[in-house]
């Protein structure tokens, strides 16, 4: 199939110049995504860091303010109702209580305050057996609970306790335990300016949100199916982002902060970076191919042009020609294909001539033909009609001779002596020879006029037939047939019983020498023509003579060894070549002759 | 350039045949020039599209307007600008809560993106009129939304409603009757008969936990309260307002009653404590406003309201010394500093 060199062209240009052009702009893109995402994991880094010293800062703030009741004004000392009072000034400050409980070194509550109800003396009770008293007065440091949710508002408390010591090295007095809102931090994280898609949660150990900018996730006790990892995952609200995770503690328990980025805002300055990049790169590409075009157009146009020119000299338009423009390479194309088709005019216009000078030949040549045949077969006829004439002139007087001897025999026979008698036989046997002659001349003169009725014939048959009749004519002979089967054969009937009348009877002929005669007819089918032979054991010939056998009176023995005109195989000749055969002799002296004959076979 | 020169119109190539290849070229150009200007319009064009939302809030009194303010300002916090992106449709305070159910309708029919509602009333009103359309509804003021019948729970209400639910200070209010003065013993009560929303039961466990005796007193019309002040209330030591609509409507009555008769008296409302109340603890209706605007943003940005769990707002002591000198009383020092704000 023929590819368009336009096409071909195109996709060249497309790979030289589109390619490149793709590949780096991919390249860009991958290496702007690369930049992208090492800047967002930086900031994420950063605010996971900055957060995570606020927030720490901030518990440290909380535990500091707590502890600091006791350092100030030797809060252990006052008596309960004052430490109520106290307690519950601080509850209000900042509202970052829930409750706040003063135990003793006993465990009992000597005052407490809640943000949710007045608390009674009666109310107050002993937390000895809780970890939040245990914990600080074994180990003199703060203590801290894991989160819970209030019932009320829903939000995450976490216990701290903060142990008050006496002295510097001293044994735990008094132990303050608080239920931090944790709702304080959330402030905090509101504080923090976040790029959009940038957040930041606070975890537990157990994956609850406790912290959030946006309070529902929190009050909704949201809990993360596992623990964030750092890299691409997603964000608490379920989309993907890029999370990067810092760990802190408050006293005993862990949290872990999350930075997140959501993956369509952290890389959507890729997304306009991408679309610049490929807006460049479309137009880069339409502007190549447009240049393509052009250049490809250039060069092809003017290649079909000639492509145009030469299907319209092949076509037999040697006129044509393309217009030269210019001074490339095409130009130099289009000089020489119309250089090239002027000669081939030239060289077409003189081969023209020579052809018809030769049929003009031809045709003299045809017409001389023609008038010599003519002449000749006017020739011809007259020589047939001379021979027919003359023959036929010539069998008057012959008869007179014949019957005049005939009746000088009869009537004067008596009165002859025996060398008259002998002489006059002489005369009649001449005249006998000499009638035979003339009929033999006047069958070959009729070979040439008569018409011909083709049919299938049985050579075989007809070969046993004539031989039979000629076997019949030599009584004392010992003649011995060989017949093998013979090649179909078509003909007129009558001219080739003459043929094989004439090659048998020859046959028997030139066998009289020997004692037994043995005559060989065969064949062979071809694929043009069929051969049949006739053989015989008789005395041969000289192959030197073998040309001259089929020539009228030509004859290779003296009749008084073998009598006959020498005009058989003349005829046999004639018959053979009217039916468009070939017939030859094969022979050596006294040896036998074979003569060979073909006649058409079915496929000539 | 090179082209066929022949008086055979059959070999040469059609007429016109380089224009038109120029002609496609050309059009090729003024194609690929108009697809960049499509991509780069349509990358652009999304982020010159600002969308404008209507907000409607429906209020019963006109202590509410302060709730509106506070709507705004925390609306405009978060990038909302009125008669830009947000038009803000504020009624004035029906005042009367059976104009709840036309107000509701009238602003609905102006197709509001969100709902705002003040009170327990109006957001059961509001509850039954967007019950087919399930337009977002946005409260402020609720004492128990769960309680009422407006959200199945506070954590995930469900529906198209949720809110910020006023604190439960109520006890807590009570108790600085005691902090303010340690002696009081009796305190009156004015109620409204047969009000299936008052909050008096924490009050009662409060004032039974302190050992408070409440004077309870049913105030069906202006002429029971009127009955009510006239007299000297023999051996009440303060008078405490309990939230309810009604009563909160006779507030300045029960304030000239209470100078009057030399009497601490605590009202609901923190911001109308200027008035001449003592003192109030609870939600500062500004604030509120506030907090209840990120709930509107979150769903204004689609969040649907059932998955936003209700919000509790932040109690506060509002203090008037002013009063607290007319009536003689001394504000303990300690709870002087609990007072988020001291009116002098």
């Amino acid at each position: 199939m023929m590819t368009s060199l336009r096409i071909r062209l195109l996709a060249v240009f497309m790979a030289l110049a589109i390619l490149p052009l793709v590949v780096g702009g991919g390249l860009l893109a991958w290496l702007s995504y690369r930049l992208q995402l090492a800047e967002v994991y930086e900031r994420q880094h950063d605010l996971a860091a900055r957060m995570t010293v606020e927030l720490d800062s901030f518990f440290d703030g909380i535990e500091g303010r707590l502890a600091s009741l006791d350092l100030v004004r030797e809060f252990t000392a006052l008596d309960a109702e004052s430490q109520r009072r106290r307690l519950a000034v601080v509850l209000a400050e900042r509202h970052d209580f829930r409750e706040l409980a003063l135990l003793d070194e006993q465990g009992r509550e000597r005052a407490k305050v809640s943000a949710g109800e007045p608390i009674a003396a009666a109310d107050l009770g002993s937390r000895a057996d809780r970890e939040e008293f245990r914990w600080p007065m074994a180990h003199g440091r703060s203590y801290s609970g894991p989160i819970r949710f209030d019932r009320e508002t829903g939000e995450p408390l976490m216990t701290l306790a903060v142990p008050f010591i006496d002295g510097r090295d001293g044994p735990v007095k008094a132990v303050l335990v608080a239920e931090l809102r944790v709702r304080r931090i959330w402030n905090v994280m509101q504080e923090r300016h976040l790029a959009p898609g940038q957040e930041v949660a606070v975890l537990d150990a157990d994956a609850r949100v406790i912290a959030h900018r946006n309070p529902s996730v929190v009050l909704r006790e949201t809990r993360l199916p596992a623990m964030p990892k750092e890299g691409r995952g997603y964000g608490v609200d379920g989309t993907p982002a890029y999370l990067v995770t810092s760990s802190f503690k408050v006293a005993q328990q862990p949290f872990v902060l999350v930075a997140e980025y959501a993956v369509a805002q952290a890389m959507a300055p890729l997304q306009h970076a991408g679309a610049v990049i490929g807006g460049v790169m479309l137009l880069a590409i339409l502007t190549v191919l447009a240049l393509a075009w052009f250049s490809v157009r250039r060069i092809v146009l003017p290649i079909e042009a000639v492509s145009a020119a030469a299907m319209a000299v092949r076509r037999g338009k040697l006129e044509q020609r393309v217009e030269v423009v210019g001074n490339d390479e095409i130009a130099e194309l289009a000089r020489s294909f119309n250089a090239m088709t002027r000669e081939l005019q030239a060289a077409l216009d003189s081969q023209r001539h020579a052809v018809e000078e030769v049929g003009q030949l031809n045709q003299q040549l045809e017409r001389r033909v023609a008038e010599r045949t003519a002449a000749l077969e006017a020739s011809n006829k007259e020589l047939e009609a001379f021979a027919y004439s003359v023959s036929h002139d010539l069998r008057a007087p012959l008869r007179a001779i014949d019957g005049f001897s005939h009746i000088v025999l009869d009537e004067y026979g008596d009165r002859l002596d025996a060398e008259g008698r002998k002489l006059l036989a002489s005369v009649r046997s001449g005249a006998e020879r000499m009638g035979q002659l003339i009929d033999d001349i006047l069958a070959l003169s009729r070979m040439a006029r008569q018409e011909m009725a083709l049919v299938p014939i049985e050579l075989g048959t007809l070969a046993r037939q004539v031989f039979a009749e000629l076997a019949a004519t030599a009584p004392r002979r010992r003649l011995h047939l060989e017949l093998a089967p013979l090649p179909p054969a078509s003909g007129d009937p009558v001219l080739l019983r003459q043929v094989l009348e004439n090659l048998i009877a020859n046959a028997i002929k030139f066998t009289a020498p020997r004692d037994e005669a043995i005559i060989e007819i065969g064949g062979r089918a071809g694929a043009m023509e069929n051969e049949y032979f006739v053989r015989d054991n008789g005395v041969g010939f000289d192959m030197n003579y073998a040309g001259k056998l089929f020539g009228v009176f030509q004859r290779l023995h003296p009749v008084r060894d073998f009598e006959g005109t020498g005009i058989g195989l003349a005829i046999v000749k004639r018959i053979i070549a009217r039916h468009g055969g070939r017939v030859w002799a094969e022979g050596k002296v006294d040896a036998g002759a074979t003569v060979h004959f073909t006649l058409p076979g079915s496929g000539g | 350039m090179t082209s066929p020169a022949t008086n055979d119109n059959e070999d040469r190539p059609p007429a016109g045949h380089a224009a038109g290849w120029r002609m496609r070229g050309l059009a090729l150009a003024a194609g690929a020039l108009v697809a960049a200007a499509a991509i780069w319009w349509g990358l652009h064009r999304q982020e010159s599209e600002v969308r404008s939302y209507r907000v409607a809030l429906i209020t019963v009194t006109s202590v509410d307007s302060r709730v509106e303010a506070g709507i705004k300002a925390g609306l405009a916090d978060l990038g909302y600008r009125e008669g830009d992106n947000l038009v803000f449709d504020a009624p004035p305070p029906v005042g009367q809560i059976d104009r709840l159910d036309a107000a509701l309708a009238a602003a609905i029919s102006r197709h509001p993106d969100l709902l705002m509602v003040a009170t327990t009333a109006g957001t059961r009103a509001a509850k039954r009129a967007t019950a087919e359309s399930r337009l977002p509804v946005v409260f402020v003021e609720v004492n128990d939304p769960v309680a009422s019948g407006i959200v199945a729970s506070l954590k995930a209400p469900g529906g198209n409603i949720t809110g910020v639910r006023m604190p439960a200070s109520e006890k807590l209010r009570l108790g600085y009757l005691k902090e303010l003065r340690p002696a009081t013993r009796r305190v009156l009560v004015p109620t409204t008969p047969g009000d299936p929303m008052n909050s008096m039961g924490p009050v009662r466990e409060a004032a039974a936990r302190l050992g408070l005796a409440l004077d309870e007193h049913p105030i069906g019309d202006r002429k029971a309260l009127e009955g009510l002040l006239a007299e000297q209330p023999g051996g009440i030591d303060a008078i405490y307002l309990p939230r309810d609509t009604n009563i909160q409507l006779m507030a300045p009555q029960f304030i000239a009653a209470a100078n009057r008769h030399r009497l601490p008296l605590s009202i609901s409302i923190v911001d109308e404590v200027g008035d001449g109340a003592l003192y109030s603890y609870g939600f500062e209706a500004g604030e509120m406003g506030r907090q209840a605007a990120r709930l509107v943003d979150l769903i204004l940005r689609g969040a649907a309201p059932g998955d936003l769990p209700v919000e509790t707002g932040e109690s506060y002591l509002f203090l008037n010394l002013k009063a607290a000198a007319t009536i003689g009383l001394a504000v303990p020092p300690h709870v002087l500093k609990q007072a988020t704000v001291i009116l002098r």
